[in-house]
């Protein structure tokens, strides 16, 4: 898999964003079958910086409903990155996320 | 707490200005926020727009600055820190350059500074003139001897006879300026109604304290005499079933009374004054108003002083300078009359003037002001004269002591409110006007007014033209 592929977009909240001043730690969406080794590497790759820890977790999708329709969106797989201390990512700093 | 408070905003970066002077008695005003005080402002500003502005990811008002900044554009935000703290800086910078502006000043557009920059902006501001006072030892200023007339002994003579008054009962019928004693039962087409009926009710006939024609139609009534009048209330009465209406009282009139006023003697002199003889009681009189006129012409000797010197250094000030402080004045009594619940519209109305005319009709006197405010500061400077920390102290002395707190913390609560310098500048000022009283020389009215110089008005010029008393 491609960097490009395994990163789809940062996401930008109010969590990541303090995870992001606090500890150094950037929070991704994944490909949902992208493992933390490719996202080690696809990290380094794109934003030339030393990963330290990648943590992943599958966020379930959402109980959706609709009148009688049950449904529910899609689970999605995020990515929390820890960079080295004194490297950045620039995610909040206008980089729009990766294109998608 | 206070303490630390005040050294908090001592401390840090500050607003440098520099001012050059215009004609006109303006300057130009260049000021400087440094780059570290405009970054606070900005995230202040950032952290207001932030409230309205919904990013998806972030709840209302938990959006960073830096997002803020980027989501609306950082000149924006920019813009709106400056609007919002161009009024602060602007008083910091004046405080920082020392000079006495009047009325509001006029900003120059200014460019949003790029990031990391300093901000600067300028502004053109009048200031109070000062004056050229060199010249001004041989000082000729008319004062008018206090003096206390027949004619003022006896007004207040009569205000005590009136004061001392009894009241006695006559046997006679009522007349205007009488007192009697009534019962009375108001009726509406013959029926009593309520709150209209009492029982030896005291009035002054000729006092209008009741309705129209009320009063009127018991004059002649003797002691004991009965009547049924008839009143109509006038149409603007408070209680609106009865306005307009027309109603009969039965009266009965229990005792007419009559003011007595006491003889001007010598019992009248003792229970008045303490004193034996009428004769006397007429002097305590006459030195009492001699003694405030004192005072009065005190106060006005040195005004005249100040209008004098005014005079002699020729102080001009522009139109424009006295509008903009009887403009700013106007405002700043409108402000007080707000506290006590007076709004500007019912102040206007009462005076029945517009707001211009008002303003208008006050430029004389802030013209008078700022000349005599001219004198003081270039007085102030010319003597070099300034206030020593005992004086200081002596001044906060009475606040501390009122306030039952010591004289270190009043010193430091005032300070905290940037009042020590004005305190300062005030007891400087009032040190001007004695140097300037003491070496004037007091001549008399008829002689200033020949000599085109100002004097002390007396009460009846006072009264024609308040604020305004030179030639």
């Amino acid at each position: 898999m491609d960097a490009t592929q395994v990163l789809i977009r940062p996401i930008i909240s109010e969590k990541s964003y303090v995870l992001a001043v606090a500890g150094n730690k950037y929070t991704f969406r994944i490909h949902p079958d992208a493992h933390k080794i490719q996202v080690r590497q696809a990290v380094e790759e794109l934003f030339d910086v030393a990963v330290l820890d990648v943590r992943t977790a599958t966020v379930k999708g959402k109980p959706k409903r609709r009148g009688l329709v049950r449904g529910r969106t899609r689970d999605w797989k995020k990515a929390v990155v820890t960079v080295a201390p004194g490297q950045t990512i620039p995610v909040f700093e206008g980089l729009q996320g990766l294109e998608d | 707490m206070l303490l630390d408070k005040v050294v908090g905003l001592m401390s840090g970066p500050e607003v440098v200005a520099t001012t050059t002077e215009l004609p006109e008695s303006r300057v130009r005003l260049e000021a400087t926020v440094p780059a570290e005080l405009l970054e606070r402002s900005i995230e202040r500003a950032a952290k207001q727009v932030g409230r309205n502005l919904r990013v998806p990811g972030f709840r209302a008002g938990k959006v960073p600055a830096k997002l803020v900044l980027q989501r609306v554009g950082r000149d924006a935000v920019v813009d709106e820190a400056i609007r919002a703290d161009l009024n602060d800086w602007y008083v910091e910078a004046i405080r920082a350059t020392k000079i006495s502006p009047i009325g509001n000043p006029e900003v120059e557009p200014f460019d949003i500074p790029a990031e990391g920059a300093a901000f600067t902006f300028s502004a053109e501001v009048g200031i109070i003139p000062s004056a050229d006072v060199s010249n001004l030892t041989e000082l000729e200023v008319g004062k008018a001897e206090p003096s206390a007339d027949d004619e003022a002994i006896d007004r207040e003579l009569e205000q005590l006879r009136d004061r001392f008054a009894r009241l006695d009962t006559v046997d006679r019928a009522a007349e205007n300026d009488d007192y009697v004693i009534v019962d009375f039962v108001g009726k509406l087409d013959g029926e009593p109604f309520e709150g209209a009926d009492a029982k030896g009710q005291m009035l002054q006939i000729g006092s209008g304290h009741f309705i129209p024609g009320f009063e009127e139609q018991i004059i002649g009534m003797k002691a004991g005499d009965e009547r049924v009048i008839t009143v109509t209330f006038p149409e603007d009465y408070n209680a609106e079933h009865l306005a307009g209406q027309e109603a009969t009282f039965d009266i009965t009139l229990n005792e007419v009374k009559a003011k007595q006023l006491p003889d001007l003697d010598d019992e009248f002199a003792l229970e008045v004054g303490g004193v034996d003889t009428l004769d006397e009681l007429k002097a305590d009189i006459k030195t009492r108003l001699a003694e405030s006129e004192e005072g009065r012409l005190e106060q006005l000797f040195r005004l005249a002083t100040l209008d004098a010197a005014a005079i002699k250094a020729k102080v001009e000030i522009p139109h424009a300078l006295a509008y903009e402080h009887a403009h700013q004045e106007f405002h700043r009594m409108m402000h007080r009359f707000e506290h006590q619940g007076i709004s500007q519209e019912i102040y206007l109305q009462s005076v029945g003037k517009t707001h211009d005319e008002v303003v208008d009709d006050a430029v004389p006197g802030a013209e008078q002001q700022l000349k005599r405010q001219a004198v003081v500061t270039g007085l102030v400077a010319a003597e070099g004269l300034s206030a020593t920390d005992a004086e200081i102290e002596e001044a906060v002395q009475p606040l501390a002591q009122r306030e039952g707190i010591s004289l270190k913390k009043a010193m430091a609560r005032l300070e905290g409110r940037g009042q020590i310098d004005v305190l300062r500048q005030d007891l400087a000022e009032q040190k001007a006007v004695d140097l300037l009283v003491e070496r004037a020389k007091a001549i008399s009215v008829d002689a200033a007014k020949k000599a085109g110089t100002a004097y002390t008005p007396s009460r009846e010029e006072q009264a024609e033209n308040p604020g305004l008393w030179t030639v």
